[in-house]
C-alpha cells in the first residue's frame, strides 16, 4: 500500500468538497479517478498533495501520516503532479524547466554548490545530463532549448509531468492530463504513461477521456458530489448502474 | 567563431570593460565633488541589485533603506562607543542587519503573507525607520552620530601602508566591496538556491510542487539582501564620518526603485548600475534645481512605468531592428535585389 | 489618572478617530476593489485641505461650499490619475510593481508639486463651530463633536452604500475575487474608477474637514499616510468595518498616547500593530488581498 486515505473530507464553508473519502492505492499500478464535473476529483488530488489543508481525516503515504505535512514536505517523500492549467516556467527553456525540477536532488553539500567548487559543478552537469534523457524519452528531445511558453498545448502538458518525473516520484498524481490533446498527442501521452508506470511509478490520474482510463487505469474509483460512489476494475465500473447514473443524471 | 563568443557573453564583456573603466576613474578625476558622486553611485547601485534580489522571489522590499540604515548605524555605534576596529564592524553590521531581517522576516512572511501585506509593512519600515533613529538618543537622536572613524590602514608588506585619509582610498574600499557583494550574488544566483528563486518568482505553486521550501528560500532572499545592504552602510557610516536619521528617509528609498526601474528590473547587475549611473549624474548635466528635482523625478518615474517598462536596458530588444533598420535605409542597391 | 481626564482623552481620540475612519475607509476602498498600492493617497488630502482653502481665501466663499469645491478638486485628480495612469497599468502582467512605482511617482509630483504651488507658509481656517461647554468636568469643543456627528454620518453612509447598493456590490465582488471582475469588461474599469474616485473624495473631504481643527501645511497628507497605511493594516485592508475598527483604535491610542508618552507614541503604535499583525497577518478583520507580483 503506498497511499492510504481514510475518511478525507475538506470543507469550504458550508459546503463539502470532498466527503469521506476513504481508498487505498496499491504499488505500482495505474489508479483512475473519473467523476462528473465538480466531483471533486481536483480537490481530492489538491489534498493529497498539500495544496489544501483537509478539514478532517488522515493520509497515510509509505507509512508515513503526511496529513499535515506541507506540499514541499510531500514531494521530499515521494508524491508529485502535474498541474490542470499548465503550470510551467514559461519563459525559461524546456531544459531549463526540467533541471529546476532537480531541485530536490543535489547531493554535495549547499556551500560546495555556492563556491562552484568542481564536484558541485560536475553534479549539476550530471543532473542536466539526466534532464535531457528524460525529455528524450518523453518526446520532447527535439525542443529542449525552445521556451516552455512556445510549445504547442500538447507538448507543454507532457513539459509538466517531466517537471514531475524529475522529483524521482513514488507516485504520480496527475489532473487531466489528456484535456485539450489531440488524438496523436494523446497516443503519446498514454504511452508515456504506461511507460512511466513500467519504471515503477504508482500512477493516480484524474481524466474525462474514458477510453484512455479505460485501457490505461488497473482500478477506478468514481467520486460524485464528493462522495466515493464505487471502486473497482474498469469492467466493473463500467458495468456499475450508480457510475452510469451519475453521469447520466447529469446530462 | 569569435563574433560568436562576443554575442553570447557581450553582457559579461561590457562589464568588464566597464568595471576597468571605474577602476582607473580616480587616476583622472581627482576632484574630491566627483569621487564622491562616483562613491555614491557604486552604492546606490548595490542596493539597488539587493532589491532585485527580493523581486526575484516575489518579496518588494520597500523598506530596504532601514535596512542598510542598521548597518550604519549598527557600525557606526559599534565603533565609536564600543571601539571596535572599524574592519572588524564591517562584517559584525552585516550579521547584525541579517539577524534583524531574519527576525523580521520570519514575522512578516508567516502563513506566507508575502502579497501587498508584506509590501505595506516594509513601507511602514521605510517611513517609521528614521523616526525611530531619531527618538531614540541612545543612536544620537536627529544629531545623529559624528565622528565615526576611517578604517584603520592597511598595513601591505613591502609598501606604504594605505591610509583612508582621502576619498581616493574609499572609492576603491567601495569598489572592492561592490565587487564582493556582486560575487556573492552571482554564487546564489548561478546555483540551485538561485534556481529555486527563480522558480518561485515564475511559478510558487509549481516550485512547491518540486519540494522548493517557499518561506525558507524567500527568507534566505531577504535576508542575504539585508546582510549585504547592511555591510554597504557600514561602508556608508565610515566613509561619511558621521550620521544623521535624515538620511534614511523614505525619500532614499523610493531612490533604490528609480535606479532598479530605470535600469530595467529583469538585469539583476547591469541594470541598478544603469539607473544609479543615470540619476546620480544625468541631474549634473542638466543643472535641475534643488526644489523642482523632485517633481521631475515624481513625472519622470510615471512616465517610465507607463513607457519604458522594461527600463533602459529594455531599449536593447529593439537593437537588431534598429539595426535591420539602418540597413535598409543606407544600402538601396540591397533593396532593389529582391528581399522581403 | 482622575476619570474626567480619561473621558476627555476619550472624547478627543473619538473625534480624531473619526475622521481616521474615513481616511483609512477610503484607502480600503481602493486597496480592496483596484489593488493599487495607492502611496499617493496622502496627496489627496492634503488637495482636499488646500481645495478648501483657496476658494475661502480668494472667493471669500463660506466653509461649507470650499468644502464641497476641495473634495470636487481631489474627485477629479483622481479621477484624471486612474484614467491617465493606473488603468493603462493594471491590465499588464507584473503590473503590480509598475503600478506602485507609479503611484510613488504621482505622490512625489502631487505632493512636491503642491508645495511648490502652495508654497511652504501653513495655512488655517477659522473654527467652524466655536464654542464649547463642559459636562461633568470633560471640555466639549463643539467642532470636534461636530466632527464625531459627520464622522458618525458619513461612516453610516459608507456602510450603505457598501452594502445595500449595487455599486457596493460590485465593490465586494471585485474585492473578493479578482476573476469576477475580469468577467465585466467595460463595466470593471467603471468600478475602478468610482472605487478611487470615492476613496479620494473621502480624503479630501477629511482634510477639508479637519483644516479647521490642525491647520493645514503642504507635508500633512505625507505626514498623515504612514498613520493611515497603519490603521487599514490593523483593521483589515479589505475589510471596511476595519477600517472603522483600525481608525477608532488608532485614535484613542494617538490621543492617549500623546497626552502621556508624546511624539514616541509613534512607536509604540508600529509596535502593537506589529504584534497584532503577527498573530492575525490579514489584520483583525481582513481575508487577505492576493496580488500576483
Amino acid at each position: 500500500m503506498i497511499l492510504q486515505v481514510e475518511e478525507l473530507t475538506k470543507q469550504f464553508g458550508g459546503l463539502a468538497a470532498v466527503n469521506n473519502v476513504s481508498f487505498n492505492i496499491a504499488e505500482p499500478e495505474i489508479l483512475g479517478i473519473i467523476g462528473p464535473n465538480g466531483a471533486g476529483k481536483s480537490t481530492l488530488i489538491n489534498l493529497i498533495c498539500g495544496f489544501y489543508p483537509a478539514t478532517s481525516g488522515k493520509i497515510i503515504f509509505d507509512d508515513h501520516d503526511i496529513t499535515k505535512l506541507k506540499a514541499n514536505h510531500r514531494a521530499k517523500l515521494g508524491i508529485d503532479r502535474n498541474f490542470q492549467a499548465s503550470s510551467l516556467f514559461m519563459p525559461l527553456p524546456v531544459i531549463d524547466n526540467v533541471f529546476i525540477g532537480f531541485h530536490l536532488a543535489y547531493k554535495k553539500s549547499i556551500w560546495a554548490r555556492l563556491l562552484r567548487l568542481p564536484s558541485a559543478c560536475n553534479e549539476e552537469k550530471e543532473l542536466r545530463q539526466k534532464g535531457a534523457e528524460i525529455l528524450d524519452k518523453m518526446e520532447l528531445g527535439t525542443v529542449k532549448n525552445e521556451l516552455a511558453m512556445n510549445l504547442s498545448h500538447g507538448y507543454q502538458r507532457i513539459l509538466g509531468v517531466c517537471i514531475a518525473m524529475a522529483t524521482n516520484p513514488k507516485l504520480l498524481l496527475l489532473d487531466e492530463p489528456l484535456t485539450g490533446m489531440n488524438q496523436s498527442e494523446i497516443h503519446t501521452m498514454v504511452n508515456l504513461i504506461r511507460q512511466i508506470r513500467d519504471s515503477g511509478v504508482t500512477i493516480a490520474m484524474i481524466e474525462h477521456n474514458m477510453g484512455a482510463i479505460m485501457s490505461l487505469c488497473d482500478r477506478i474509483i468514481v467520486l460524485d458530489y464528493g462522495k466515493k460512489i464505487a471502486e473497482g476494475s474498469p469492467k466493473e465500473i463500467q458495468a456499475n448502474e450508480e457510475v452510469i447514473e451519475a453521469y447520466l443524471g447529469k446530462e | 567563431m569569435f563574433t560568436n563568443y562576443i554575442k553570447s557573453h557581450s553582457r559579461f564583456i561590457v562589464s568588464m570593460i566597464g568595471l576597468v573603466i571605474l577602476a582607473l576613474v580616480p587616476l583622472f578625476i581627482t576632484s574630491p565633488y566627483y569621487l564622491d558622486l562616483f562613491i555614491m553611485m557604486i552604492m546606490n547601485a548595490t542596493l539597488g541589485m539587493m532589491f532585485i534580489m527580493g523581486m526575484r522571489v516575489g518579496l518588494i522590499n520597500m523598506g530596504i533603506i532601514a535596512f542598510w540604515g542598521v548597518g550604519a548605524y549598527a557600525s557606526a555605534v559599534l565603533s565609536t562607543r564600543a571601539g571596535m576596529d572599524v574592519w572588524l564592524c564591517m562584517p559584525v553590521a552585516a550579521l547584525i542587519t541579517s539577524l534583524v531581517a531574519f527576525i523580521i522576516g520570519a514575522i512578516l512572511m508567516r502563513k506566507q503573507n508575502t502579497g501587498l501585506g508584506f509590501v505595506m509593512l516594509t513601507i511602514v519600515i521605510g517611513l517609521l525607520f528614521n523616526i525611530l533613529v531619531g527618538n531614540l538618543s541612545f543612536l544620537g537622536g536627529w544629531n545623529g552620530i559624528p565622528n565615526i572613524p576611517p578604517p584603520n590602514p592597511i598595513n601591505l608588506p613591502f609598501l606604504a601602508p594605505i591610509e583612508f585619509v582621502s576619498k581616493v582610498q574609499f572609492f576603491y574600499l567601495g569598489l572592492f566591496l561592490f565587487l564582493v557583494i556582486i560575487l556573492i550574488s552571482y554564487c546564489f544566483y548561478a546555483s540551485s538556491i538561485g534556481r529555486a528563486w527563480s522558480a518561485i518568482g515564475i511559478s510558487p505553486q509549481l516550485a512547491e510542487s518540486i519540494g522548493v521550501d517557499l518561506f525558507k528560500y524567500k527568507l534566505t532572499s531577504f535576508v542575504l539582501s539585508a546582510a549585504l545592504c547592511g555591510l554597504i552602510g557600514s561602508f556608508y557610516a565610515h566613509y561619511q564620518a558621521y550620521l544623521l536619521p535624515d538620511y534614511f528617509g523614505m525619500w532614499q528609498n523610493i531612490y533604490v526603485q528609480i535606479y532598479v526601474f530605470l535600469g530595467g528590473s529583469a538585469y539583476a547587475f547591469l541594470g541598478p548600475v544603469v539607473g544609479s549611473a543615470v540619476i546620480t549624474f544625468i541631474p549634473e548635466f542638466l543643472r535641475v534645481t534643488g526644489e523642482v528635482t523632485p517633481v521631475f523625478t515624481g513625472a519622470l518615474l510615471v512616465l517610465l512605468v507607463l513607457f519604458l517598462p522594461e527600463g533602459l536596458l529594455g531599449l536593447g530588444k529593439y537593437w537588431p531592428a534598429a539595426a535591420r533598420a539602418l540597413a535598409k535605409i543606407s544600402s538601396p542597391l540591397k533593396r532593389k535585389a529582391g528581399q522581403t | 489618572m482622575s476619570a474626567s481626564l480619561t473621558w476627555q482623552l476619550i472624547f478627543d481620540g473619538l473625534a480624531s478617530g473619526l475622521v481616521f475612519v474615513i481616511l483609512a475607509a477610503g484607502l480600503v476602498l481602493i486597496l480592496s476593489t483596484s489593488r493599487i498600492l495607492f502611496l499617493c493617497y496622502g496627496a489627496f488630502y492634503t488637495i482636499g485641505a488646500f481645495g478648501t482653502w483657496y476658494p475661502m481665501h480668494y472667493l471669500n466663499l463660506p466653509y461649507f461650499p470650499s468644502l464641497i469645491i476641495g473634495v470636487i478638486i481631489s474627485t477629479v485628480i483622481a479621477m484624471l490619475s486612474y484614467l491617465l495612469i493606473f488603468r493603462r497599468l493594471q491590465k499588464v502582467k507584473g503590473g503590480f510593481i509598475a503600478t506602485l512605482i507609479a503611484a510613488m511617482g504621482l505622490s512625489m509630483v502631487l505632493n512636491r508639486g503642491g508645495l511648490l504651488v502652495y508654497g511652504t507658509l501653513p495655512r488655517s481656517i477659522p473654527t467652524v463651530f466655536p464654542g464649547s461647554f463642559e459636562i461633568c468636568g470633560i471640555m466639549i469643543n463643539i467642532d470636534k463633536l461636530a466632527l464625531i456627528i459627520i464622522g458618525c454620518a458619513i461612516t453610516l453612509f459608507l456602510f450603505w452604500v457598501y452594502e445595500k447598493t449595487a455599486f457596493g456590490r460590485s465593490m465586494r465582488a471585485v474585492a473578493f475575487s479578482e476573476e469576477a471582475s475580469s468577467l465585466r469588461g467595460i463595466y470593471s474599469t467603471l468600478i475602478y474608477l468610482l472605487a478611487i474616485c470615492l476613496g479620494c473624495a473621502l480624503a479630501g473631504f477629511a482634510g477639508g474637514i479637519l483644516a479647521p481643527s490642525y491647520g493645514i501645511s503642504p507635508s500633512m497628507g505625507n505626514n498623515i499616510l504612514w498613520s493611515v497605511m497603519l490603521m487599514v493594516m490593523l483593521g483589515g485592508m479589505d475589510s471596511l468595518l476595519g477600517a472603522v475598527l483600525g481608525g477608532l483604535i488608532v485614535g484613542q491610542i494617538l490621543s492617549f498616547g500623546q497626552y502621556y508618552l508624546g511624539a514616541s507614541i509613534q512607536i509604540y503604535l508600529f509596535l502593537f500593530i506589529g504584534v497584532v499583525l503577527y498573530f492575525r497577518p490579514n489584520g483583525l478583520l481582513g481575508r487577505g488581498i492576493d496580488v500576483g507580483v
